[in-house]
Formats: structure tokens, C-alpha cells, sequence
């Protein structure tokens, strides 16, 4: 592998580090904003201020 | 409940992380000079050192935030700790593997046991075992008040890490003294600083992110449980469906 090679290297796990770190929060962030949604379907209408 | 809805910060700090990262690319590329003796591979620094001062930042945040969790016992704290520390864990890794990356050409081994190597691989499995200890920990309150403990501790890594290329005889460089057969000039220097800013932004976008997440898991556990009560008192003889 020459130099280049090396130098290429690096920076690419660097990137694909940050966007799996990234990819995971926001795949992670979705589904719990799916499951929040379908909790609140299943709220009877009269289930209470829920802010607090 | 109310949604999430639009992060201004965070959308502000990404943008702003964004521009950085370019400037910090298009300078590491163009803008800073070959080396005279390593050669392009030596470019790869830029991207290892801030790496590492974003580990090492990271970890310092949860230090204080651990300190902060013992003083107040507010939970805010405590979730700032973990988040550092999971982002923190990734900047250390980068780190680590590239610095194997430009060690193979310029040492002519990935990896030797010297000093630094080994206190940053001790360090990347004492913050790993942090992620254990918290998931093995009942109760939110004992797991908080555990990982704050563990978090002050596992500090101590750190200025171990920061001293060993001066503490004990090492080959790996040190920028600040000009060793290790680095020839550094101005533009080098404008190149890292800029680095080292870009990658700072960056730590604070992913923190907002991850804090964000961690909030959401909140909500989600506060939610589940008022539904639990909620659909459970309307069943008749208490029975849940």
C-alpha cells in the first residue's frame, strides 16, 4: 500500500465513523418518534394533560 | 405531549460544523505543505490530533458533569455525561486507527506498545466498560450517581494519556515540543488550529443530537407508563389488554 493509500485511509474511517454515528442517533431518534405517536393513539381522550 | 419540533441550535451548529469540516478539508489538502520527511501521509495528523482533543474534551465534560450530577442530583447532568461519553468513545477510535494508519508507513508497524498506544487502548476499554456498568446498574438514580463516580475516575486516563509522551521515553511526536522529527511550520499550525475548531463545532452538533435522543427516551418511558395507567384503570376488574 503506498502513502496514499494510508493517508486515504484515514480519512474515510473518519468519515464513515461520523456518519454511522450520525445514521444511528437520527435510525434511533425515528423510531422513537414513531413509537411516541402510536402511544398516544392509544391514550383514551380523557387521559390528562401529559406537558409535565 | 409535545413533539420534538424544529432544533434551531442544532440545525445552526451543524451548518456551522459543516462549513468548518470543508474549510479544515480544503486547508489539509491545499493549503498546508508536504512534508519534507513523512510526505503526504503526514496529513493524516490534522484529522488524528483533533480526534483526539475531541476524545479527550469529551471525556473532560463528563468528568464535570459527573461532578455536577454528585453536587446537584439533576438528572440533566447525568445525561450530558453519558452522551460526551459515547461521542468521546468514536473520537478516540478515530484517533487510535489513524494513528495505526500513519504509524505502518512511517514506523513500519501498525501498532507497538510504546507509552501513548497503550494508555489510549487502556482508556478506549475503561470508557467502554463505563457503557457496561451503566447497563448493569438497577434504578436510575444508583446508575447516575455509579456512572458519575466511574466517570470522574475514568478521567484520570487522560492526563495520563496527555503526559505520557513526556513522562516516559516514547517515539510517538510531540507537536508542542517538536519532536519526533516533525518539521513544523506556520501554515501547518493554521491548518491544525482550523481542524481542531471544526472538530470541536462537530462534538457540540453531535452532543445536541445525542442529548436530544436521550430526552426522547425519556418521554418515551414517561408515555408508556401513562398509557399503562391510563388503559389499565379503564379496563372493568382492573384487567390490562
Amino acid at each position: 500500500m503506498s502513502d496514499l493509500h494510508y493517508l486515504l485511509a484515514a480519512y474515510v474511517v473518519f468519515w464513515l465513523l461520523t456518519f454511522a454515528l450520525v445514521l444511528s442517533i437520527w435510525v434511533r431518534q425515528r423510531r422513537l418518534e414513531r413509537e411516541i405517536v402510536a402511544l398516544m393513539d392509544k391514550l383514551p381522550p380523557d387521559a390528562g394533560d401529559l406537558e409535565s | 405531549m409535545r413533539s420534538p419540533g424544529r432544533d434551531l441550535l442544532g440545525i445552526g451548529l451543524a451548518g456551522l460544523s459543516g462549513v468548518a469540516m470543508l474549510a479544515a478539508l480544503g486547508m489539509v489538502f491545499f493549503y498546508a505543505p508536504r512534508e519534507a520527511t513523512m510526505g503526504d501521509v503526514q496529513r493524516i495528523f490534522y484529522f488524528h490530533v483533533a480526534s483526539a482533543w475531541v476524545g479527550f474534551f469529551a471525556f473532560l465534560v463528563t468528568f464535570l458533569m459527573g461532578v455536577a450530577y454528585l453536587g446537584r442530583r439533576e438528572r440533566k447532568w447525568d445525561i450530558l455525561g453519558l452522551c460526551s461519553v459515547e461521542i468521546g468513545l468514536v473520537f478516540i477510535t478515530m484517533a487510535v486507527v489513524s494513528g495505526s494508519l500513519w504509524a505502518r508507513p512511517v514506523w513500519g508497524t501498525y501498532w507497538t506498545w510504546e507509552p501513548r498506544l497503550t494508555i489510549s487502548f487502556v482508556q478506549l476499554l475503561i470508557y467502554v466498560a463505563y457503557r457496561r456498568l451503566r447497563a448493569a446498574v438497577e434504578g436510575p438514580e444508583r446508575r447516575a450517581r455509579y456512572a458519575a463516580v466511574y466517570g470522574i475516575v475514568a478521567f484520570v486516563t487522560v492526563p495520563l494519556s496527555w503526559f505520557a509522551i513526556r513522562w516516559w521515553r516514547t517515539i510517538h511526536p510531540d507537536i508542542l515540543t517538536g519532536g519526533g522529527g516533525m518539521a513544523v511550520t506556520s501554515r501547518m499550525v493554521h491548518t491544525l488550529l482550523v481542524s481542531l475548531a471544526a472538530f470541536t463545532l462537530l462534538y457540540a452538533t453531535l452532543l445536541r443530537l445525542r442529548t436530544r435522543l436521550e430526552q426522547t427516551v425519556e418521554a418515551v418511558a414517561h408515555l408508556r407508563t401513562h398509557v399503562h395507567t391510563a388503559v389499565y384503570t379503564d379496563q372493568p376488574g382492573g384487567s390490562y389488554v
